[in-house]
């Protein structure tokens, strides 16, 4: 079973092959990293926030069966509704028995990577319901047919050029027009109709307190707060790990959230409801699908912890270069590689070899999740269980061989450069995936350690 | 066992060492002058700031403002500023908001650190106000400037609103090729008022 190790290599393939638009892509998620940096180098208790967010989700995840129990009575007694998901059908029949109760046909939904996850769009979409993205970014990608290709900038993957000739297309926008205000106003007057018209709004959740019962909401647009102030139905959905404990933990997480996720020292919009605005409703949607299995994996638990700002993403040199759908999955990057192949292996095993190990997932981290250090242990752990792939399996026996007798080390190296300066057509063709834009100096004639003995050794003694 | 039951004892089967909360009382970065850090950060993030050394001042200086010139429709929920203009109705329907051009609301406090401003629902009669303007004027005390989010959570307790929003800046997206837009569905433009009050320090 090894579909998908050609998948992300195959897929990210594609992706290289209009190397104009690889750079583009590459340098644009940068951009975003160097603005991190700025704003991180600004906050001289970064360290010590990062230790404390660390701190905070050990504790909430250990007890997160009282945390809770305590944010559901809380919020109940504030008067909105919880309810309770095992996985993504169940979530996506709650979502549409509500609707369904306030006859709700339209609806506007702000940035839920959750509701991604879910597919929650196609599931109402089939039950009659006129869904309608708000962030600007996942627009442009509903307007597509495409899902988003990074969990905070969902339309990173897209030139101006291609958003023009879809606002063209969709919302009469002049033709051949790219500047970005120009089409910002456009979606903004057009998603402005949406929220006058919708009959309720969906948002994520990005922290939920469990002293208080109450959800904070972090947007830059202002999306998510028009699509649930308008409307008078608010329907919230949240993964259980969403949860911390008080609300002072808030002050941690909002220093760190923005300032990793887009260089900003905290969103434009940082919105906290308690209870149901007035005249209107507020339903909870606390959402298992795998979170509990994954908080049972000691090795990969920690992921758990993940606040969803995308940072390890901006940085990820196999992200930047390769694209967010070149993963397959919901969550890219090198959070999406420990994520998804824990949940499903046998689908995903391609994901944590799209992996340097350079560890800068970890040093930009803000809860200080050791991403590198679970992928490599997934690689270990897909190899156990017989998912790697024959080539790979038999060059890392042979390399293991190698590397492991002296004798036979000085042997393949002197076969390999006489073959190297010899026939180098026999490395340097297209058969072999490493040679792919690289190149090689010409073998030297003898190894560093011959070199060493004729030269230095004596000098040494 | 409904799923309620059987997602909280997934839980429990699985017991974890419990570990204690970090002490969040460390030293944290604080500024000589907090209202000149606030006033930068506004503006770091797209938003205007002007202090004043006296309520009484704010209609004069907000009826100066091109904003408020060009616009047909204003409406205030600010008890700082004392304006006789539209304060909305509370019976209406959100949806009568949509014209609103500039809107006038009171902050309880600032943070130095990121700009931005505590607005909860006790100070609106609609919420939507504060995102369906097209644009936005927020008053706040000096002495209500805080260095950063520890001691803004010290000095609200976000439970006692329904609703309760940190503003900072306008409305803006960078969703299109990385280049940033301000105005994206929320305000396209934010002033800030910081007015002196009895605890105010010197004003500059």
């Amino acid at each position: 079973m090894n579909t998908t190790a050609e998948n992300h290599s195959s897929k990210a393939g594609v992706f290289v092959s209009d190397s104009d638009k690889a750079h583009w892509h590459d340098s644009a998620l940068w951009f975003v990293r160097e603005k991190r940096d700025k704003q991180v180098n600004d906050v001289p208790e970064w360290e010590k926030l990062r230790e404390a967010a660390s701190a905070i989700k050990t504790h909430t995840v250990a007890q997160l069966d009282q945390y809770l129990q305590m944010f559901e009575q809380k919020a109940t007694a504030l008067g909105a509704k919880v309810h309770w998901a095992q996985n993504a059908r169940e979530h996506n029949e709650i979502v549409h028995s509500i609707l369904k109760n306030h006859g709700a046909q339209r609806v506007v939904k702000s940035k839920s990577m959750l509701t991604e996850e879910c597919h929650l769009n196609p599931y109402l979409e089939q039950q009659g319901i006129d869904v309608v993205d708000t962030d600007l970014g996942e627009r442009i990608v509903q307007l597509r047919k495409e899902s988003p290709s990074h969990i905070v900038l969902p339309a990173i993957h897209i030139k101006k050029e291609e958003v023009g000739d879809l606002f063209h297309q969709h919302l009469g926008t002049d033709e051949g027009a790219t500047d970005p205000s120009y089409l910002t106003e456009a979606a903004r007057n057009h998603l402005r109709e949406k929220f006058l018209a919708a009959d309720a709004g969906i948002t994520g959740v990005n922290f939920a307190i469990a002293e208080t019962g109450g959800i904070v909401v972090c947007t830059n647009e202002g999306n998510a707060d028009l699509g649930v102030t308008l409307p008078r139905l608010h329907i919230a959905c949240m993964g259980i790990e969403k949860l911390i404990p008080r609300t002072k933990d808030l002050a941690v997480f909002l220093r760190l959230l923005a300032r990793s996720a887009t260089g900003q020292p905290i969103t434009t919009y940082t919105s906290h409801f308690h209870g149901p605005q007035d005249d209107s409703e507020l339903h909870i949607i606390l959402l298992d699908n795998g979170r509990t299995s994954l908080r049972d994996q000691s090795d990969y638990q920690e992921a758990l912890h993940c606040i969803r700002c995308g940072a390890c993403m901006n940085t990820c040199p196999v992200y930047r270069r390769s694209g967010g759908h070149s993963y397959g999955t919901t969550v890219p990057g090198p959070i999406g590689s420990v994520l998804n192949p824990v949940s499903d292996s046998a689908t995903h095993n391609s994901l944590p070899f799209a992996c340097s190990l350079c560890g800068s997932c970890t040093d930009v981290c803000p809860i200080k999740i050791p991403l590198h250090h679970q992928l490599f242990t997934l690689r270990d752990q897909i190899r156990r269980n017989g998912n790697l792939a024959l080539t790979k399996r038999i060059a890392m026996f042979l390399t293991g061989r190698i590397l492991g007798s002296a004798s036979l080390f000085r042997v393949v190296g002197r076969m390999g450069r006489w073959v190297m300066r010899g026939f180098p057509w026999l490395f340097h063709n297209r058969f072999n995936l490493w040679w792919k834009q690289r190149d090689m100096p010409p073998a030297p004639k003898q190894s560093f350690g011959a070199w060493y003995s004729a030269n230095r050794k004596e000098k040494h003694r | 066992m409904n799923s309620r039951e059987k997602i909280l004892s997934r839980i429990r089967n699985r017991k974890m060492m419990e570990t204690a909360l970090p002490d969040l009382s460390r030293k944290l970065t604080t500024w000589d002058d907090p209202i000149g850090r606030f006033r930068e950060t506004v503006s770091a993030v797209g938003g205007h700031t002007e202090r004043l050394s006296d309520p009484s001042l704010l209609p004069s200086v907000i009826e100066k403002l091109d904003d408020y010139q060009a616009a047909s429709r204003v409406a205030s929920n600010s008890f700082i500023a004392k304006l006789d203009l539209d304060d909305l109705t509370r019976s209406a329907s959100p949806h009568s908001l949509a014209d609103i051009d500039l809107f006038i609301a009171d902050g309880d406090i600032g943070v130095a650190e990121n700009g931005a401003i505590w607005v909860t629902d006790e100070k609106l009669v609609h919420n939507a106000a504060l995102f369906i303007t097209q644009h936005l004027i927020l008053t706040v005390y000096g002495s209500a400037i805080v260095n950063n989010m520890h001691e803004a959570y010290e000095k609200i307790d976000p439970q006692e609103s329904h609703f309760g929003v940190f503003i900072s800046g306008p409305s803006k997206t960078a969703d299109i090729e990385q280049s940033l837009v301000i105005g994206a569905h929320g305000a396209r433009s934010l002033m800030v008022y910081i007015v002196d009050d009895s605890e105010t320090g010197e004003s500059e």
